[in-house]
């Protein structure tokens, strides 16, 4: 299932450059349906879920303010609006709507790849399809080090308090104590790190070549239909430009 | 078998020692101790016995010899010895991959690297949670698990490759009565299976267990003896070593006479006639 949705995001990434934005606005929208109610690019959690529309409300002011900025900056052609100091042009609006278009489309696919994919279903997914160790590794650590985030800072927090640095006395205090708190934060977790990188090499990780085939996924129907539109656009691209 | 010789090891150009010259040979089947206080250097031999020294420090300095299962190393391992050799580190939590949720996807993922599937893996992961009277388990979330059951499976997905050396630190630290002496019985049972080598800071599971035990101090060794040795000249390490059982287990045995009940087991426990 994660090589479909790589195989999404492959395909709005070669289609925010390959197609008329006409269409790139049609997929836009449906990669936002798509996020919002097929099971396979839903937020994975309430908290992805929140992001996610935290993120479509600002993709639209952003989408916004490129349009205005672009509508007011870029003077040539017709003008679309004439408020005396202010001039909206078509070309700005047409140039700002590209651009905003391309870049949603770009960001919504990859947000809704990752909000739908937990980081170990990826790292396992990576290390199958024979990516690096070393990438695997790092999104494994990464893992361990955001589960384990708030329970770690809870208890420094409780230990510098025990000691009476201030820090959950307000704004301030709380803004003074940070070193306090970043330095154990940092420290543990190279610690800890360096410990799970000994934990993975101790078993057996990365596993030969010929042990990961074994254990590797076949790519689905949906998964190979993408990867064809994703060739077909490429070449009609070449074809067009010959 | 395990066994290095003259092993000197620094972490870095210019720092100390932190092993100076320790030789010692582990027999293949026994369970040996590994005793020392705080920075004797018990980790950092055990990280080089495994080769994660060798791997992952590449600054460090080291000299003499390490030889595991037959096959010597001059001067230290470069690579991790898996599946040969099996390590348990302090923190169970650290020992998990992070690739699988559940109980038996840990197992599996130690097995996949092995390139074992299908019926021999689920077998192999059967066999190793019995070991560990940790079926019921098996099914369930690693994060529902509590700190005496993470212990059991961190042990388990490190036997499950079948090890033929099982490298241990500190596998009772922050464990209870009851889990130490689980434990205690667990590498009882492993006797004769496996090269077992263990540190710990208290004598106690050293004393109830190894057939060897070595005692490190600073890197250096202090003691490389039998059970019985170690029994008579534990008071030659009150410096280094905190011997809370043993003393009043010995008084208790002055006291009964050497023909008690107590005195019997204390002989029977030493391997003594």
């Amino acid at each position: 299932m994660i090589a479909t949705k790589l195989s999404f995001v492959l395909f709005c990434w070669t289609a925010a450059f390959a197609l008329p934005t006409t269409v790139q606005v049609v997929f836009m929208h449906a990669t936002f349906v798509l996020g919002r109610f097929l099971p396979l690019f839903r937020p994975s959690s309430a908290q992805a879920r929140r992001l996610y529309v935290r993120f479509l409300l600002y993709a639209g002011l952003l989408s916004a303010a490129v349009i205005i900025l672009n509508a007011l900056f870029v003077r040539n052609g017709e003008i679309l609006l004439d408020l005396g100091v202010v001039q909206f042009s078509r070309e700005g609006v047409e140039f700002g709507l590209r651009v905003s278009v391309r870049l949603v489309l770009m960001s919504t696919a990859v947000l809704v790849f990752f909000l739908s994919t937990p980081l170990r279903d990826l790292a396992v997914f990576l290390d199958s399809a024979g990516a690096p160790a070393v990438l695997t590794s790092v999104l494994l650590l990464s893992l361990e080090f955001l589960e384990r985030l708030p329970q770690r800072i809870e208890q420094i927090f409780t230990a510098q308090e025990a000691r009476g640095a201030p820090v959950r006395a307000g704004f301030i205090g709380r803004f003074r104590s940070l070193f306090s708190i970043l330095g154990p934060l940092i420290l543990s977790s190279i610690v800890e790190s360096v410990e799970r990188s000994h934990a993975l090499a101790l078993k057996g990780f990365p596993a030969p070549p010929e042990h990961r085939i074994r254990t590797r996924q076949p790519l689905t129907i949906p998964a190979w239909s993408l990867i064809a539109g994703v060739v077909a656009m490429i070449g009609w691209k070449l074809w067009e430009s010959f | 078998m395990i066994a290095c010789r003259s092993l000197h090891v620094a972490y870095g150009t210019g720092q100390p020692d932190v092993l100076c010259g320790p030789s010692f040979t582990v027999p293949s089947g026994s369970i040996c101790a590994l005793l020392g206080p705080t920075g004797a250097g018990k980790s950092t031999l055990l990280h080089t016995l495994s080769g994660t020294l060798g791997m992952f420090h590449h600054a460090a300095q080291c000299s003499g010899s390490v030889i595991v299962n037959e096959e010597t190393f001059v001067p230290v391992p470069r690579r991790v010895l898996f599946p040969a050799v099996g390590m348990l580190m302090q923190e169970p939590h650290l020992q998990f991959s992070g690739m699988a949720e559940t109980v038996e996807g840990e197992l599996k993922w130690t097995l996949d690297n092995l390139g074992i599937v299908g019926g021999a893996a689920q077998k192999q992961i059967s066999v190793a949670l019995d070991r560990f009277g940790c079926s019921a388990l098996r099914a369930r979330t690693l994060r529902s698990l509590s700190g005496g059951e993470l212990h059991r499976i961190a042990f388990a997905s490190v036997l499950v490759a079948r090890p033929s050396l099982l490298l241990l630190d500190e596998p009772v630290a922050s464990l209870d009565q009851n889990a130490r002496a689980q434990v205690a019985r667990l590498l009882d049972s492993l006797r004769g299976e496996a090269t077992i080598l263990f540190t710990d800071s208290d004598p106690d599971l050293a004393m109830r267990l190894a057939d060897r035990i070595i005692v490190l101090d600073s890197g250096t060794l202090r003691l490389d003896a039998s059970r019985k040795t170690f029994l008579d000249t534990v008071d030659a390490f009150g410096d280094i070593l905190t011997v809370t059982t043993w003393p009043r287990v010995r008084e208790r045995f002055a006291a009964s006479g050497p023909s008690s009940p107590t005195a019997r087991r204390l002989r029977r426990t030493l391997g003594q006639t």
